[in-house]
């Protein structure tokens, strides 16, 4: 009986292929919309762990997240450093990373900082940057590449390379005067720190010595200024934002409520999983969208299939006929159409996992380069395999109606046509 | 990612007036609660407009307005009343610091309290008495930091606060 359903099939394999194919792509749609969703998830719930609070300028708590951790946007104001180092000061807090946004290298955002952002920084589960060439800066003109800098431009430890003031990328307002020197480079921590240049406050502040007017000035074009690493700074007047880790979690809202309240300037601190949650709320209607969408392509390519089945049904009255004239009883010829519908259904969940898997290994690096989303090649998660089960039941239900058709007709039917 | 994030850039403008709600922003019938668990302490700090506690949200006028003010004082402070951590953790509840409102005219009052407990082990959940005994909260936002992480669930009336 299988080898005959078996070679059934065969015979037919041109329409099978096509069914199963229909399966294996709507299948493919349905978990690579889910897979995309939670990796993109991961991804930022990753880059903001271990750090508490962020504090910066009012604003809405999304778009600080966004531009202080992502640097996408940019903000509204940014915080005086009188106010950052009273706030820092509190007993509450356990360490503080300012950060200073604003230039560019050649398309990487650079960010001023202290040597406190390599030692306290965490990423995905509580881990610390790791160099994996070199060390933190220690002078004014040194800088710490992300992995993904040192990759694309081909950089090395002792090069030496120049900032642009402004995010663009225009040769006309290149920090020329003073180059910076390459004294790290981070290992890849899959996060914007790997497509970030950093560099000290006071690195920052040197190079925007005389750009006062926005743009060089004579003095700093003749390098007057330039690189005299022992000339001692000014603090910078401000900075971006600043991340805070306290000595308590408990402390979280008291400290929030404190900066809130802070008098000498509006000043905000969210947390920053927090405001992931409500970015994520914003997203919701568009994720929906996008799983109902997918969701449809499932139910036309069960129909396609279903299509596919009822029409060879109809050629295939003979065939069944024939098995039953050889004694298979009615209930076999039902569960005999029904194993193929399960069997096409199951070939079919099986091409899609594996064409969602191929398509993740090669599309893996160019979602990292042109998207910054990092995406891990992990097993089905348990909501996928829940999916997977509800294919398979949709499957089992569509396969339902052409197995009682094929019930009903065997015991109508005769050998001869009507 | 980068679309992804500028589409979330268009919703920005939206989000900040949401935003101006959590802080010094008055709904009735909403409430925020905080929860922080640092090893065997959970705190709770729960904000609320009086409205939803006390019905009325100037000086009590009536004896019954301030015997109602007088009650609810008094409930604020057993914290059993309003937040019961899951038996299993073991938690004993301190003793609540409620602020209650100073009814100056013209503003809105709200009402603080904060509850802190500690547990043998970490609870799992939060089951939620106050929904019962104060039933003009209508929803309750919280923000939540464990050592799993940060994060903000919306609560309706009923549901229990879950902290895996």
């Amino acid at each position: 009986m299988f080898k005959i359903a078996l070679n059934s099939l065969l015979n037919r394999r041109l329409t099978v292929l096509l069914s199963v194919l229909t399966v294996a792509l709507s299948v493919l749609m349905l978990l690579g919309v889910e897979r995309l969703r939670s990796e993109a998830r991961n991804s930022f719930a990753n880059t903001v762990s271990g750090t508490d609070l962020i504090v910066g300028a009012r604003t809405g708590s999304v778009q600080l997240l966004l531009y202080s951790v992502f640097r996408v946007g940019s903000a509204t104001n940014n915080i005086g450093w009188d106010s950052y180092q009273a706030l820092a000061k509190d007993r509450r807090v356990a360490w503080t990373i300012p950060v200073s946004l604003g230039d560019s290298h050649h398309g990487f955002a650079v960010l001023g900082t202290t040597g406190d952002y390599f030692k306290y920084l965490r990423y995905s589960e509580n881990s610390a940057l790791q160099f994996s060439k070199g060390q933190p800066f220690a002078k004014t003109h040194e800088a710490v590449l992300g992995a993904h800098v040192a990759s694309k431009m081909g950089y090395k430890l002792g090069q030496k390379i120049v900032l642009t003031h402004g995010s663009g990328e225009g040769a006309m307002s290149e920090h020329s005067d003073q180059p910076f020197t390459v004294v790290g480079i981070l290992a890849p921590t899959g996060t914007p720190v790997d497509d970030t240049v950093h560099v000290s406050l006071d690195g920052l502040t040197a190079i925007h010595e005389g750009w006062e007017s926005g743009s060089a000035s004579l003095l700093s074009s003749t390098g007057v200024l330039a690189a005299d690493e022992n000339r001692a700074l000014p603090p910078p007047s401000s900075i971006t934002a600043f991340y805070v880790g306290l000595k308590s979690r408990t402390a979280i809202f008291s400290y929030q409520r404190a900066v809130n309240q802070y008098t000498d300037e509006t000043l905000m601190a969210i947390m920053p999983g927090v405001a992931l949650s409500e970015l994520w709320q914003l997203m919701r209607i568009a994720e929906q969208a996008l799983a109902v969408v997918s969701g449809f392509v499932l139910v036309i390519g069960l129909m396609g299939m279903l299509t596919a089945l009822l029409t060879g049904l109809n050629e295939r009255r003979r065939e069944m006929a024939i098995l039953r004239s050889v004694g298979a009883r009615a209930w076999q010829i039902f569960a005999l159409v029904m194993g193929e519908t399960l069997l096409l259904v199951s070939a079919g969940i099986t091409a899609g996992i594996a064409l969602l898997y191929a398509l993740l290994l090669a599309c893996k690096p160019i979602l990292r380069e042109v998207y910054s989303l990092n995406i891990a090649i992990n097993a089905p998660s348990p909501l996928e395999w829940q999916l997977i089960a509800a294919t398979l039941l949709a499957g089992f239900l569509i396969g339902a109606i052409p197995a009682w058709r094929a019930y009903r007709m065997s015991l109508s039917d005769g050998l001869s046509p009507h | 990612m980068k679309r992804l994030i500028a589409v979330a850039c268009m919703a920005i403008p939206l989000l900040s007036i949401a935003k101006e709600h959590s802080h010094g922003a008055h709904v009735h019938g909403a409430a925020e609660i905080d929860v922080a668990i640092d090893g065997k302490t959970l705190l709770i700090t729960l904000e609320s407009p009086a409205d939803n506690l006390l019905g009325f949200e100037r000086a009590p006028k009536t004896d019954a307005e301030k015997a109602k003010l007088k009650t609810v004082t008094e409930q604020l402070n057993k914290a059993e009343l309003l937040f019961a951590p899951a038996a299993t953790a073991q938690c004993k509840a301190a003793a609540p610091v409620v602020t209650m409102p100073s009814f100056k005219k013209g503003e809105h009052s709200d009402i603080s309290a904060e509850y802190q407990f500690t547990c043998a082990s970490v609870p799992s959940s939060v089951a939620l008495p106050l929904w019962k005994n104060f039933p003009k909260f209508k929803n309750l936002n919280a923000n939540i930091a464990t050592a799993q992480g940060q994060k903000q669930i919306k609560l309706k009336p009923a549901q229990d606060l879950n902290l895996k």
